[in-house]
């Protein structure tokens, strides 16, 4: 009866180690319930999970994090969450996650819950967003400089940069808005070109838009396309001319062609809205992260495109100038025109 | 071994021992899992106390197991039909978009129609897309001979794209997701339980597998469709027409996908979503080898890997193991049930001894 034993053997094994482990029940607990693309997306699912790592290295925090496998599982992660009333606050992640959150906030409104990247307006959520046009006036700023420059073997004569967004909506018009200040502040000159796809995973037509802004004379081109800004970069690799990435850290996807990415700190959301639970700070309500909350930036990690000293340094000037206030960013494409005069 | 083989070796009996393989694997590929997790220095008892708990430890535990189960159920079913007639059907995921985007579309055209009456034309437009979409591989099958995996397979990545299309351009709703707008009430699917993702799903999956039954069982197509995954040549000069028989085998088994996607679209989300399936059709084929192509394995099967699935929930929430392992338990199943001379041999040893 050599099965019996096998499987006695197995039981006896499960009892012995299931001793040694304990449930401990930490009193600053936390959860977290990451988008479906999970961990190792290296954007917001790694970034927020970073963020509740140094909550926990810095604030002595205890957290449980979730990986959703398909668009259903929230609402039953969320309740779950929820109904065990284990969590000083469960952050949820991502835009997908909001009608199932608008449904369990109202259900268990005695819980906190936040939101990254996205509003849900609900008493007892705090919903994260960011200043992105903050961070696209950044970039438009360098896209500017190195223009004006002209000194990078990639880069024509004509001043003409371009930015590729999802669709046309005000949230993608704050990116646009940001990036034509920002270039043309620092270079009157300029022409920016602007087009949108008018979806999210398509980098085919995304390509397409990048490859005739290059040949109408742009050399640079940013995007805010989500999925479709792959093809953005695709572009830039074929025609052999400059971009920049988006929301996360891109420049290790083609690190001769992308400058800079613009990104979102949704680590820090995340941190933030965990202090302000052990603060007692708690607020509902939009949080808009800007640069000077460490919320928005941009970063030349990974790229081995070459940019003069100088024009990084005036680059973090204006940074410093958004900081101070000195400089306010127009959210909106309308707002543009007078912040320049 | 080639996919006839297969094929015969799952649908020729269904002896006890079939039923024993089926056990066999699942409790090798549980002793495996215990295994990995004790390896990765967690406790193998605790995750399986935790996910035990998380299955069925609550009623709101048992309705989200029960959510899970019934797409599974469908795509099981309609992956055990196309089997049943000698055929394998590997496009229940693009069947089943298919299924689901047309049953919505249906009743948000359609929404002008008497209440009563609207859920189930919804669900007849989503069926009768399914049924077209699985026909057709069956029907190049029967005609110009065209192997119907790679056919189902290609055809995956058409409709999976044909509806991704549809929802992001002619049909999206306001906003940043892909969706359609949201059905009309009379559409949806009733909850069975309140404050839970539990629908009247449950009910048309069990209709659905009953059904499934007295048709193979108890009627002449169900005979007819059965002789020809037996042995086509006999039941060719037995005067039964192989060709009519396959095309429909294969309609039948899309309406089934279709179902798994109606009822997700119909009673959890109440619309369409772009990429809502985390592949519910390529589960339906573990699920219908597992169940041994027979509506109650299927049901059984279908409900292992839904309380699986909803166990893992917990256990990743609760335990440092991820819900990763279970697709790792499922994947282990399928290996032994696929490879039944492994544990065949295992038991022969046990009876010699």
């Amino acid at each position: 009866m050599r099965l019996k034993k096998i499987m006695l053997f197995s039981l006896v094994v499960f009892f012995v180690f299931s001793l040694t482990v304990s449930i401990g029940a930490a009193e600053d607990k936390f959860g977290l319930i990451l988008a479906t693309g999970g961990l190792g997306d290296q954007s917001f699912n790694d970034l927020t999970y970073q963020g509740m790592g140094r909550a926990q290295e810095e604030l002595g925090i205890t957290f449980d994090y979730v990986e959703p496998k398909e668009i259903a599982d929230y609402e039953t992660y969320q309740r779950d969450l929820a109904k065990s009333g284990e969590y000083g606050l469960i952050v949820t992640v991502g835009f997908d996650q909001a009608s199932a959150l608008e449904k369990i906030a109202t259900e268990y409104p005695d819980q906190k819950f936040a939101i990254i990247d996205m509003v849900v307006d609900k008493p007892n959520v705090a919903s994260y967003v960011s200043k992105e046009h903050q961070g696209s006036f950044l970039v438009g700023a360098l896209a500017g400089l190195m223009e004006k420059q002209n000194s990078n073997p990639k880069l024509n004569d004509d001043q003409v940069i371009g930015i590729v967004g999802g669709m046309d909506i005000p949230l993608i018009r704050k990116f646009v808005a940001g990036y034509e200040a920002g270039a043309k502040y620092v270079n009157p000159e300029l022409e920016v070109l602007v087009d949108y796809v008018g979806g999210w995973s398509d980098p085919t037509t995304a390509k397409e838009i990048a490859m005739a802004m290059n040949r109408r004379g742009a050399d640079i081109v940013y995007h805010a396309a989500g999925g479709s800004g792959l093809g953005v970069f695709q572009a830039a690799e074929n025609e052999d001319f400059l971009a920049i990435g988006v929301n996360s850290n891109q420049n290790h996807i083609k690190p001769n062609y992308i400058i800079a990415s613009m990104v979102k700190k949704v680590d820090v959301a995340t941190y933030d809205s965990v202090k302000s639970v052990l603060n007692d700070s708690f607020e509902p309500g939009v949080h808009n992260l800007g640069i000077k909350d460490g919320g928005i930036d941009y970063t030349r990690e990974n790229s081995e495109v070459e940019v003069e000293e100088e024009i990084i340094e005036q680059v973090e000037d204006l940074k410093e100038k958004i900081k101070s206030g000195e400089i306010e960013v127009p959210d909106t494409i309308e707002a543009v025109e007078s912040f320049l005069n | 071994m080639k996919f006839k083989d297969i094929i015969g070796g799952i649908s020729r009996s269904e002896s006890v021992k079939d039923v024993y393989i089926s056990l066999f694997s699942i409790l090798l590929a549980l002793i495996i899992g215990a295994f990995l997790i004790f390896l990765i220095g967690s406790s193998p008892l605790q995750a399986f106390t935790v996910m035990f708990d998380g299955a069925f430890g609550s009623v709101s535990n048992i309705a989200n197991t029960l959510t899970k189960t019934i797409p599974l159920i469908f795509t099981g079913l309609a992956v055990a039909v196309a089997f049943r007639c000698g055929l394998f059907n590997i496009g229940a995921e693009g069947q089943l978009y298919l299924g689901a985007f047309f049953s919505v579309l249906t009743a948000l055209k359609f929404s002008f129609l008497p209440a009563f009456i609207l859920l189930p034309v919804a669900i007849l437009g989503g069926i009768i897309s399914g049924m077209i979409w699985g026909g057709i591989p069956g029907f190049l099958k029967a005609q110009f001979g065209t192997h119907e995996v790679v056919v189902t397979v290609m055809m995956n990545y058409i409709g999976i794209n044909i509806t991704s299309y549809l929802v992001n351009y002619p049909f999206k709703a306001e906003g940043w997701v892909a969706q359609t707008d949201i059905i009309p009430t009379a559409a949806i699917l009733p909850k069975l339980i309140p404050k839970t993702q539990l629908s009247a799903g449950l009910i048309v999956a069990v209709i659905a597998a009953l059904a499934v039954y007295f048709l193979l069982w108890k009627t002449d197509i169900g005979y007819e469709i059965r002789a020809v995954g037996e042995n086509p040549t006999t039941a060719e000069s037995g005067g039964i027409n192989i060709k009519k028989n396959i095309s429909l085998a294969m309609a039948i088994s899309g309406g089934l996908a279709a179902l798994a996607g109606v009822t997700q679209s119909l009673g959890v989300y109440e619309r369409f979503i772009d990429g809502f399936s985390p592949g519910y059709g390529f589960t339906g084929i573990a699920v219908a080898v597992l169940g041994r192509n027979h509506p109650l394995g299927v049901i059984l099967t279908a409900l292992l890997f839904g309380a699986l699935e909803t166990g893992a929930l917990k256990m990743d929430r609760v335990t440092e193991i991820s819900n990763d392992l279970v697709i790792v338990i499922q994947g282990l199943v399928i290996l032994f049930v696929a490879a039944p001379e492994i544990i065949r041999s295992i038991l022969k040893r046990r009876e010699s001894q």
